[in-house]
């Protein structure tokens, strides 16, 4: 026993002093490249939308200008804050927070290291109180909900007979991550959209309450398919791909979320409301390059910037009807245009569920 | 005069001066310099040493021994995952000599004070399953007594507005009473109908979890109506834990004093359980009941005080992030400090000073693999894998015991 005991404690003597010799040297390396970087929250990369669309834009910025990227995933909601102050503290001229629920950490984070820039994607700071080195980055999601709508609404009801999946019931189903605003203005947009169309369809909501869960994405997903609903349009990341996966499932259609997800399951998936995140990024990286960061303000991406819309049908591309095809591009002129304001609450929407 | 005489003639000195190195190296180290352990250690060996010159060495020779003696199970354990944790990184591709560099690093240098604010929910949670372990029950529910703790400083911190030293024991009191509270039921079936606390407390933890979003929709987190949704109003700043940088300006802005009430917690359990009538019962209700009865303890008695106080703990971890760290409730929160408060309780096979050390390698680990994962690039889900594997040895100490058994049978066969 005492042996056993002497040589363990000296091994593990000789462990800790060893990574202790080898902790030593790690200290600031130079780096010639600027050095951006994004925070993502939990359930993070590999949802095959927002945040890999953010990180999309980070390799453009790599791969176009040269950068040095870093990508963290928090473990936990208290890394939030650790994750984004160490990212400032290992040289990063730019970090992105990414997630609406990351809003308290970015100003935290912004207001101990004024020497970084910080950029929000979904976060809306106040330009009064914010430090001057937070940029947030929105979107008209409810834009892209709206072109979605008219398509699903459509679908749904005068265009029953171009695939066996769709049915008479005319009932169409959303998956909610968190109620979040990024979120409800999906959820406003889309509900605006249909009832353009198709004033007397049902639109059934779920809130998941989680964005990575992705068993309970499914489950939702069936539940709308028993309530008679064809289209289920998922906004709601990683427990969005079980959304997809059910609607395969279950023979219905999906509507993507965020970046283009046809490949995800190019027969289930007619189109996608799309967000520009990658474009966005790139662009705020760029400034960044160019010395023009502006910090303090909000930066709002719709239409009009051409961040905001619905992906292409691909396979669907011959089987969806040209009327729908024309309805999509005319409200697209006419919200570009403002005559078409789109609501981006539930409440201007007049959705209550 | 010889060196003894001249140590003995001056001990009040070096006592002092022990003193001094002493607490200056916890008020360093607590404030995130990892240099002040060094200065800790360097007092405990300096007293061990002056205690070996001039006291029975034999003493002082068992008093270390016995104590390494129970560190070894954690300490072989620690050192076997850390290498499994290599194997996985050589075949996943990754240095480990450079990744853990980095660990060790992030954990206890550069982001040691995330490792602080780590541990200071653990201990209390570590805390209050090691409490109930004494007694020989499982509080594995601590998770929800977390959930009480956090709902009721956040009501309460929104509402109370007196002075600081009036409204945080105030609150810390309340939110550990409604967290025993909270136990209250599970005790009551454990005693009366001999229900598993096991499932009882774990079914009651989920009910605290799911039932904090609805708490947080009614305190100003409510998505439809709010600006800041799945989060409570923030607490009155008057109702913030001290934060070390008002005392001591080299402090991380972000620690408070959490920790050291965490810490005073657990030498207060510590004597409780080892130097107090009610601790003597629960240690003997937990290592032989039936014995405990005939002896005229009283079992349900001695179990509801246990699951009380465990309860209690666990609602001082929630007070204590709430009003230390977020100073707000936030939804979808998902630290399992609870769940984690079982690991750090085993891995100290349930000694109340122990959790302490415990909760601290553990918070550190957490810190240090984010570290990690941003500098190596190395996914943190080794330190999963690390954390996994030390559990696994520790608990199966009775492996140990059984090979032991084995070859002392063998060898008196032989004999």
């Amino acid at each position: 026993m005492k042996k056993y005991l002497t040589w363990s404690l000296i091994f593990c003597f000789i462990l800790f002093t060893g990574t202790l010799v080898i902790a030593m040297p790690q200290g600031e390396k130079k780096q010639d490249n600027i050095m951006v970087s994004i925070a993502t929250d939990i359930g993070g990369l590999g949802d095959k939308s927002f945040n890999d669309g953010c990180y999309a834009g980070l390799e453009k910025a790599k791969d176009e200008l040269g950068m040095e990227i870093k990508v963290v995933e928090s473990k936990q909601m208290t890394d939030y804050v650790p994750n984004l102050s160490g990212l400032a503290e290992d040289g990063s001229k730019l970090v992105f927070a990414v997630g609406f629920l990351m809003a308290d950490a970015i100003l935290e984070s912004a207001q101990h290291y004024p020497e970084s820039y910080f950029a929000g994607i979904d976060i809306w700071i106040d330009p009064a109180s914010a430090p001057k080195n937070v940029l947030g980055i929105n979107y008209k999601e409810h834009e892209s909900g709206y072109l979605a709508g008219i398509v699903a609404g459509l679908l749904t009801k005068e265009y029953v007979t171009i695939s066996p999946k769709l049915n008479n019931n005319n009932v169409l189903g959303m998956v909610l991550g968190m109620d979040i605003p990024p979120v409800e203005r999906y959820q406003a947009g889309f509900y605006a959209g249909v009832m353009s169309v198709n004033p007397d369809c049902t639109v059934i909501s779920i809130v998941t309450g989680v964005f990575d869960d992705q068993a309970k994405g499914k489950e939702a997903t069936f539940v709308l398919a028993e309530q008679g609903a064809d289209i289920v349009f998922q906004i709601a990341g990683l427990t969005g791909l079980g959304v997809i996966n059910g609607a395969k499932e279950k023979g219905i259609f999906a509507i993507g979320v965020d970046v283009d997800q046809n490949y995800i399951a190019p027969e289930t998936v007619i189109t996608s409301a799309e967000k520009g995140v990658t474009e966005s990024t790139f662009l705020v990286i760029k400034s960044v390059k160019e010395g023009s960061f502006k910090g303090g303000q909000n930066l709002v991406f719709g239409l009009n910037e051409d961040s905001t819309g619905i992906s292409p049908y691909h396979g669907f591309d011959s089987v969806i009807p040209q009327k729908v095809k024309d309805k999509v591009n005319q409200a697209i002129s006419d919200i570009k245009s403002g005559k078409i304001v789109v609501p981006s609450t539930r409440v201007e929407a007049g959705y209550n569920q | 005069m010889t060196a003894r005489e001249i140590l003995y003639k001056y001990r009040v000195i070096v006592f002092i001066l022990l003193f001094l190195l002493a607490g200056s190296g916890i008020i360093l180290y607590i404030t995130s310099y990892f240099a002040g352990l060094l200065f800790i250690l360097l007092a405990i060996i300096i007293y061990y040493g002056f205690h070996f010159l001039l006291k029975d060495k034999r003493i002082v020779l068992s008093e270390i021994k016995s104590i390494a003696k129970k560190m070894l199970i954690p300490l072989a354990g620690i050192t076997i995952a850390v290498l499994i944790g290599a194997v996985v990184m050589i075949i996943t591709g990754y240095n480990p000599l450079t990744a853990y560099g980095a660990l060790f690093y992030g954990g206890f240098v550069k982001n040691w004070h995330v490792s602080l604010l780590n541990a200071a929910p653990l201990i209390f949670t570590g805390l209050s399953v090691a409490f109930a372990f004494k007694a020989g029950l499982f509080n594995i529910g601590a998770e929800g007594q977390y959930y009480i703790g956090a709902m009721a400083a956040a009501g309460l911190g929104i509402y109370f507005d007196w002075h600081p030293l009036v409204t945080i024991p105030v609150i810390f009191l309340a939110a550990g009473l409604l967290g025993s509270l909270y136990n209250f039921f599970p005790a009551l079936l454990k005693v009366k109908t001999g229900a598993h606390e096991v499932i009882t407390t774990m079914m009651f933890a989920h009910i605290a979890r799911y039932f904090s979003s609805i708490f947080i929709r009614n305190f100003g987190g409510d998505p439809s109506t709010s600006s800041h949704p799945y989060v409570t109003d923030p607490v009155l700043p008057s109702n913030w834990l001290l934060r070390f940088k008002d005392m001591f300006p080299w402090a991380n802005y972000r620690l408070h004093s959490g920790i050291i009430i965490a810490i005073l917690t657990a030498f207060f359990v510590h004597y409780l359980l080892s130097y107090t009538r009610i601790g003597f019962e629960i240690r003997a209700v937990g290592s032989n009941p039936a014995a405990a009865k005939t002896q005229g303890i009283s079992t349900g008695k001695t179990v509801f005080i246990a699951l009380m106080v465990a309860g209690f703990l666990s609602a001082m971890a929630g007070v204590n992030q709430v009003l230390g760290l977020d100073h707000k409730l936030y939804g979808n929160l998902s630290t399992g400090y609870g769940w984690n408060g079982i690991s750090v309780a085993l891995l100290a096979s349930n000694h109340p000073v122990g959790v302490i050390f415990t909760s601290i390698l553990w918070g550190a680990l957490d810190a240090g693999g984010q570290y990690m994962a941003r500098t190596q690039e190395v996914h943190n889900s080794i330190v999963e894998i690390i954390k996994g594997t030390v559990l696994f040895l520790v608990v199966a100490r009775y492996l140990y015991t059984y090979w032991g058994q084995k070859r002392k049978k063998k060898e008196t066969c032989n004999e």
